[in-house]
């Protein structure tokens, strides 16, 4: 079997090693945790785990130099490519968190802090049933509708409705799997959501692994 | 619908899992990762590590072995005890933790927060604060002096919100270990102080218990301690009784009690 090479994008901020511990219950991988462009450039899958803040983290890719090595994966390599909550938003035009910042544009839409309402505490921390508007996606395979995931966010993704794949409900829509192409999004944390979690992962390898197969 | 979070406490002293009683007396409970292994498997939905000995000894909390434990959770893991400068908390977040709760070093210095927010996000940063009654008005408590602070846990509160906290987890020093109930007038006092999610932690005995703290406003999440550690299923259990009374719950497929009812000692009846 042909092993997928998993880059794990390291930006500095917060805790890694639950999506490494998380790759290691998927398996057939070889999963590696880098910051520099030359490693990266090498994968055939890529994971952006985000934590922290937007212009906090756009700023460390860009420092990093890593841009343009995600841009060419991303759009030219069409490499399965999944982002994590704050990986997730990068892939937007711009976000107001912060000082306000730019994202990656790969995706048509913008980041906002969640709308204030009575008894809605931010930020939205806990366990959220997730529904799926497109149960063919192979993210969303063999997951029955309602399955909880593990938020932890203040900031939301409002984008175009045929890239949300999948929503849950705080006070709010919340938009929390967005799909363009080859590019994926989960605004929850899977590598913290239990068997749930790592089922998604597996969803996510699985087609990555199955795309590679076709093309090899 | 977004889901009122049991949290599992898990205070370590010398290096065990203990039960704590008022802040003051200690019994062994066992080895942390079998702890963190069958909280997950029962379905707590985060935990929460207290080493009570590292401000005391002024240390970092015992990463090494925080790290051989962590690795088996599959829920969120916080880390606390001893959290003083940013250096700890980028050691705490390497050793696996998803957030870190300070509370002795934000009673001193509230920037505190604001420095780790600023660095690793509001998302991983806990404020605790230990509530100790007198005449009425809650304090801040101070677990190395054992003494009450001259803040107030209302005043504590807001400075936590304005320096940036994500959460705030609030533990009456009364209650603590006394399984007797949570201590709801301090949850009262504070209802609609803030924004940010308040986690309620001690006291707890019975599901009725943390029933009774979720139905009070802006109490957003419970936590507890000794529960978790002398009842065979106790989150799933405790789940159930709480999905039964009208409390939304996030139940593991396998780990369905499915009890129609409880009886008197809230043991589930199939």
């Amino acid at each position: 079997m042909h092993v997928l090479k998993l880059a794990i994008v390291d930006t500095g901020l917060g805790n890694l090693k639950s999506i490494e511990h998380s790759l290691t219950r998927v398996g057939g991988i070889d999963a590696f945790v880098s910051s520099d462009a030359k490693e990266i450039e090498t994968a055939n899958v890529v994971i952006l785990p985000g934590v922290g803040a937007f212009d906090e983290f756009m700023k460390r890719l860009k420092l990093l130099n890593l841009i343009n090595v995600l841009n060419e994966k991303a759009l030219q390599e069409k490499i399965p490519l999944l982002g994590v909550c704050v990986g997730m938003q990068a892939f937007f035009e711009k976000s107001s968190e912060g000082c306000g910042a730019n994202g990656l544009g790969w995706m048509e839409g913008q980041v906002e802090r969640m709308e204030k309402k009575e008894g809605i505490t931010i930020p939205h921390i806990g366990w959220n049933n997730v529904d799926f508007v497109n149960s063919q996606d192979p993210m969303c395979k063999g997951f029955p509708n309602s399955t909880d995931f593990y938020f932890l966010h203040s900031y939301v993704v409002t984008c175009p409705s045929h890239l949300a794949i999948a929503h849950c409900n705080y006070g709010q829509t919340i938009n929390s799997i967005v799909r363009k192409e080859n590019i994926i999004g989960v605004q929850f944390h899977p590598e913290k959501s239990y068997t749930q979690g790592v089922k998604l992962i597996t969803n996510f390898i699985d087609d990555a692994r199955a795309k590679h197969h076709a093309e090899a | 619908m977004l889901k009122p979070r049991l949290i599992a406490l898990l205070i370590v002293h010398d290096g065990i899992v203990v039960q704590s009683f008022n802040f003051n007396h200690y019994l062994p409970v066992g080895d942390l990762r079998v702890s963190i292994e069958f909280l997950n498997a029962w379905g707590i939905d985060e935990i929460c590590i207290i080493d009570i000995d590292a401000t005391n000894e002024s240390r970092e909390p015992d990463f090494r072995t925080l790290e051989m434990a962590v690795k088996n959770s599959m829920v969120p893991v916080s880390i606390g005890g001893g959290i003083s400068n940013l250096s700890t908390v980028r050691n705490a977040l390497l050793a696996g933790a998803d957030k870190v709760v300070v509370n002795r070093a934000f009673i001193k210095r509230p920037d505190f927060i604001t420095e780790i927010v600023s660095n690793f996000g509001a998302q991983c940063a806990v404020v605790s604060i230990d509530a100790f009654e007198l005449d009425g008005v809650f304090y801040c408590y101070d677990y190395l002096s054992r003494k009450k602070t001259d803040k107030t846990v209302e005043q504590a509160l807001m400075i936590a919100e304005i320096v940036g906290a994500g959460e705030v987890l609030l533990n009456s020093v009364q209650s603590d270990g006394k399984g007797c109930g949570m201590n709801l007038r301090l949850a009262r006092s504070l209802a609609n102080l803030v924004e940010i999610p308040l986690v309620l932690a001690g006291g707890v005995g019975k599901g009725k218990h943390l029933l009774d703290a979720l139905q009070v406003q802006g109490v957003q999440s419970v936590a507890a301690a000794n529960i978790f550690n002398h009842f065979e299923h106790s989150p799933m259990v405790l789940k159930s009784f709480l999905q039964l009374n009208g409390v939304s719950q996030r139940i593991l497929e396998q780990g369905a009690y499915g009890a129609a009812e409880f009886d008197i000692l809230e043991r589930p009846v199939r």
